[in-house]
C-alpha cells in the first residue's frame, strides 16, 4: 500500500534502508530469548510488526480518488462497449446472411459468411467501444478537474461532469442535439446519484414526513 | 573552375525550346549545372539541377537529373536570393544568368548552427538509446544484476522443502508493487563497506496457502563473483517464523574481525 | 486491508486497457488537431473547423488501436506472469513483442515478425528507461557510509550467545 499511495515518481526510489521496519526488528528473541523488558514477559516476536493500517473518514466509501479510479472507469466501459457492440454485431450480422438478398452480394464479393460476420462484428464492437471509451474519457476528465478545482469529491460533481460530457459530445451537432445532450447526462447522473444516496434519502423521509 | 555546357546539355538532354541553360561550375568530378524552364503563363519556375560524373578523359558523360525543385516565385522575386544545392551557391543575376559558385560564398552561419544542431540531437537520441539498451543488457544477462540475483535466490527458495511446506505449491515471487499494478521493480541496495561490494534485496514470494518475505545480503568474494552472505524467508502470517536457507556471515572464508552488528 | 492483499493481476488488464484508451485519446486529439489544421483549406474558421472534424474523426479510432494495445499486452503479461510465476523485466518483453506480432497476424508472416521485433525493442526501452532511474535515484540516494545491521531475524551470531546487548 505504501507504494500504491505513492507518486509515480516515488516508485522508483529505493524503498529499502536500514529504517526499513521489516529488515530490523529491535528485538532478540528465540534464539537467546532475552526479552526487549522484563516486564514483557513473552517472545515479542508474536507482536504483529508494523504494517500500514488506514482508517478512512466516516462515509468515504470510495476509498481511491477519481483519478485513479479514471482508468478502470475507461477500460470498463471501452471492454463493455466492445462487447455490445459485438453481440450487437453478431445480431445484425447473422440478420443480414440469412437474408436472400445480401448473400448473393455476399456471394459477389467472394466473402464467405464467417468472414462476413467477423467484419460485422468487429465493426460495430469497435465503433461502440470507442463512442462509450471517448464518453468515459470526458466524463473522467471533467470528474478529475472538477474535484481537483472544488477540492471536494461528491455528487455535485458527478452531476457537473456528466452533464458538460453530454454537452462536449454533442457540440458539433447543433445547440438542440447538444441541449439533449446534456439533459440526457443530467438525467443519467441523478438517477446514479439517487440511487447511491439512496439510504440518505430514506433517513431523510422519516424524518420530514409525519407518516 | 567554371565551365560553359550549355550547347551539351541542349543537345543531349534537353528538347524544350523554352529552356534556358545556364553556366554551370565544375569540379573536379562532379559537375552541377541548372537548367531553369520558365513558364511564364503561371509565372512559375521549374529548376531542374543535373549533376554528371566527369571522366578525366571524355568530359562529361553520365547526366542524370537530381533533382526537380518548384519555385513559385516570380522571376523578379527570384532575382537576387541565394539558392543552394549540393554545396553550391546559386544567383540569378537581373540579365538573367545564372551565377554559380562552389564555396566562393560561404555557406552561412545559420546553416551551419542547424546542421549541427541536427547532428546534436541525432547524437544525443543514438547516445541515450545505448545507455538504454546497455541496461537492459546488463540487467538481464549480467550475474551480478539485481535481476539475476532475484532468479536465483528465488530458484533457491522455491526448492527449499521447509519453504515448500510452509507456503504451499506453487510459490511465485515478486518485487514491489506499483500505483499501476505492477510488481516487477525488487528493491535492492548495492553498497560497499572495507572496500566490498554488497548488495542486499527483498522481495516476495506467494504460495498457495501464505505470503513471505525474502531477505538476502550478496558478498563479492576475490574472484568478482556475488555469494550470498545470508538468505532467509520470514513469512507474513502470525509467528513470523524465519526460515533460513542460507547464512554465511559467520563462515571461515567471510568472516571479519568483528561481525557487523557488533561494530 | 483488502486491497493491499488483492492480486493486482487480472484487474490490471482494465485498468491498462483504460490507461491506454486514455493516451490515444489525448495523444490522438493533439496530433489529428494538428493534422486537420494543416490539412485544411486557408482561413482560420476553416481551419479550426477542419481540426476538429479530423479529431472527431480519427481520434477515437487511435484511442480503441491503443486500448487494443493495451489490453493485449496487459493480459499477456498477466499469463506470463501465472505461468512463469515471476515478475521481472523478461515479461514485458515478451509480452510487448507477442502483443506487436498478434495485432500484425492478419498482414503475413513477415509484417508480423518485424511488429514483434518493434514490440519487443518499444517495451526493452521502456524497461531500460525504468533500470535507468532506479539506477540514477539509487546513486543520489546513495548513503556515503551506510551503517546497515544485519537483520534481526537471523539471530545473533553463534559466539555471542552469552553476549547481553547492552542498552
Amino acid at each position: 500500500m505504501e507504494s500504491s499511495t505513492g507518486d509515480s515518481s516515488g516508485a522508483y526510489a529505493p524503498s529499502y534502508s536500514n529504517r526499513d521496519p521489516g529488515m530490523n526488528v529491535p528485538v532478540h528473541s528465540k534464539q537467546n530469548l532475552a526479552p526487549l523488558s522484563p516486564y514483557l514477559n513473552f517472545d515479542p516476536v508474536y507482536l504483529p510488526q508494523s504494517q500500514p493500517e488506514f482508517i478512512f473518514p466516516e462515509g468515504a466509501s470510495r476509498q481511491r480518488g477519481r483519478f485513479e479510479l479514471a482508468f478502470s472507469q475507461i477500460g470498463v466501459s471501452c471492454m463493455a462497449g466492445a462487447a455490445i457492440g459485438g453481440i450487437g454485431g453478431l445480431y445484425n450480422g447473422l440478420r443480414s446472411t440469412t437474408l436472400a438478398g445480401d448473400y448473393e452480394q455476399s456471394e459477389a464479393l467472394n466473402l464467405f459468411p464467417l468472414n462476413r460476420l467477423l467484419n460485422y462484428v468487429m465493426k460495430q464492437g469497435s465503433a461502440t467501444a470507442n463512442t462509450l471509451g471517448v464518453l468515459a474519457v470526458m466524463y473522467s476528465g471533467f470528474g478529475v478537474l472538477l474535484s481537483w478545482g472544488r477540492g471536494s469529491d461528491d455528487e455535485l460533481n458527478t452531476l457537473t461532469a456528466a452533464t458538460a460530457t453530454g454537452l462536449l459530445y454533442k457540440s458539433t451537432a447543433g445547440v438542440r442535439k447538444c441541449g439533449i445532450g446534456g439533459a440526457v447526462g443530467l438525467g443519467l447522473a441523478s438517477l446514479y446519484c439517487l440511487w447511491t444516496a439512496r439510504d440518505r434519502l430514506q433517513g431523510f423521509r422519516q424524518e420530514y414526513s409525519p407518516a | 573552375m567554371s565551365k560553359l555546357i550549355g550547347p551539351f546539355a541542349r543537345r543531349k538532354f534537353l528538347s524544350c525550346s523554352k529552356i534556358r541553360v545556364f553556366e554551370a561550375l565544375c569540379t573536379d568530378t562532379v559537375v552541377t549545372f541548372d537548367v531553369v524552364k520558365e513558364n511564364t503563363l503561371k509565372s512559375l519556375s521549374y529548376c531542374r539541377f543535373y549533376s554528371s560524373e566527369k571522366k578525366k578523359t571524355s568530359g562529361l558523360t553520365k547526366v542524370k537529373s537530381t533533382e526537380m525543385t518548384k519555385f513559385s516565385h516570380t522571376k523578379t522575386e527570384f532575382f537576387g536570393v541565394h539558392h543552394h544545392f549540393a554545396g553550391c551557391s546559386l544567383k540569378w543575376t537581373r540579365s538573367g544568368n545564372l551565377l554559380t559558385s562552389y564555396q566562393d560564398i560561404p555557406v552561412p552561419l545559420k546553416e551551419t548552427a542547424k546542421t549541427a544542431s541536427y547532428l546534436g540531437v541525432i547524437l544525443a537520441g543514438v547516445g541515450v538509446t545505448a545507455v538504454i539498451f546497455y541496461q537492459v543488457f546488463r540487467e538481464l544477462f549480467s550475474s551480478k544484476s539485481p535481476n539475476s540475483v532475484y532468479t536465483t535466490s528465488l530458484k533457491k527458495c522455491c526448492k527449499d522443502p521447509r519453504v515448500i511446506d510452509s507456503l504451499g505449491e506453487p510459490i511465485k515471487g515478486f518485487g514491489e508493487e506499483t500505483r499501476r499494478g505492477r510488481r516487477r521493480h525488487v528493491s535492492h541496495l548495492f553498497y560497499e563497506r572495507d572496500g566490498i561490494n554488497f548488495l542486499r534485496m527483498k522481495y516476495y514470494i506467494q504460495g498457495s496457502r501464505k505470503r513471505g518475505t525474502v531477505h538476502l545480503e550478496m558478498r563479492e568474494n576475490d574472484k568478482g563473483d556475488f555469494d550470498y552472505r545470508y538468505l532467509f524467508v520470514q513469512l507474513d502470517d502470525y509467528p513470523r517464523n524465519t526460515i533460513i536457507i542460507e547464512d554465511n556471515r559467520y563462515d571461515n572464508q567471510m568472516s571479519f574481525d568483528k561481525p557487523f552488528d557488533m561494530l | 486491508m483488502e486491497e493491499y492483499a488483492r492480486e493486482p493481476c487480472p484487474w490490471r488488464i482494465v485498468d491498462d486497457c483504460g490507461g491506454a484508451f486514455t493516451m490515444g485519446a489525448i495523444g490522438g486529439a493533439i496530433f489529428q488537431s494538428i493534422k486537420g489544421f494543416r490539412n485544411a483549406p486557408s482561413g482560420m474558421n476553416r481551419r479550426f473547423l477542419g481540426s476538429l472534424s479530423a479529431i472527431k474523426q480519427r481520434a477515437p479510432i487511435i484511442a480503441g488501436n491503443f486500448a487494443i494495445w493495451g489490453g493485449m499486452f496487459s493480459t499477456i503479461d498477466c499469463t506470463l506472469v501465472h505461468f512463469r510465476r515471476k515478475e521481472d523485466p523478461w515479461n514485458s518483453i515478451i509480452s510487448g513483442a507477442a502483443t506487436g506480432g498478434i495485432l500484425a497476424a492478419r498482414n503475413g508472416l513477415p509484417a508480423m515478425a518485424g511488429s514483434a521485433v518493434i514490440g519487443g525493442v518499444l517495451l526493452a526501452i521502456i524497461e531500460g528507461v525504468g533500470i535507468l532511474f532506479t539506477r540514477l535515484s539509487a546513486e543520489q540516494f546513495k548513503p556515503p557510509n551506510p551503517t546497515l545491521e544485519d537483520p534481526s531475524q537471523l539471530g545473533p551470531p553463534p559466539g555471542f550467545h552469552t553476549q547481553q546487548p547492552n542498552y
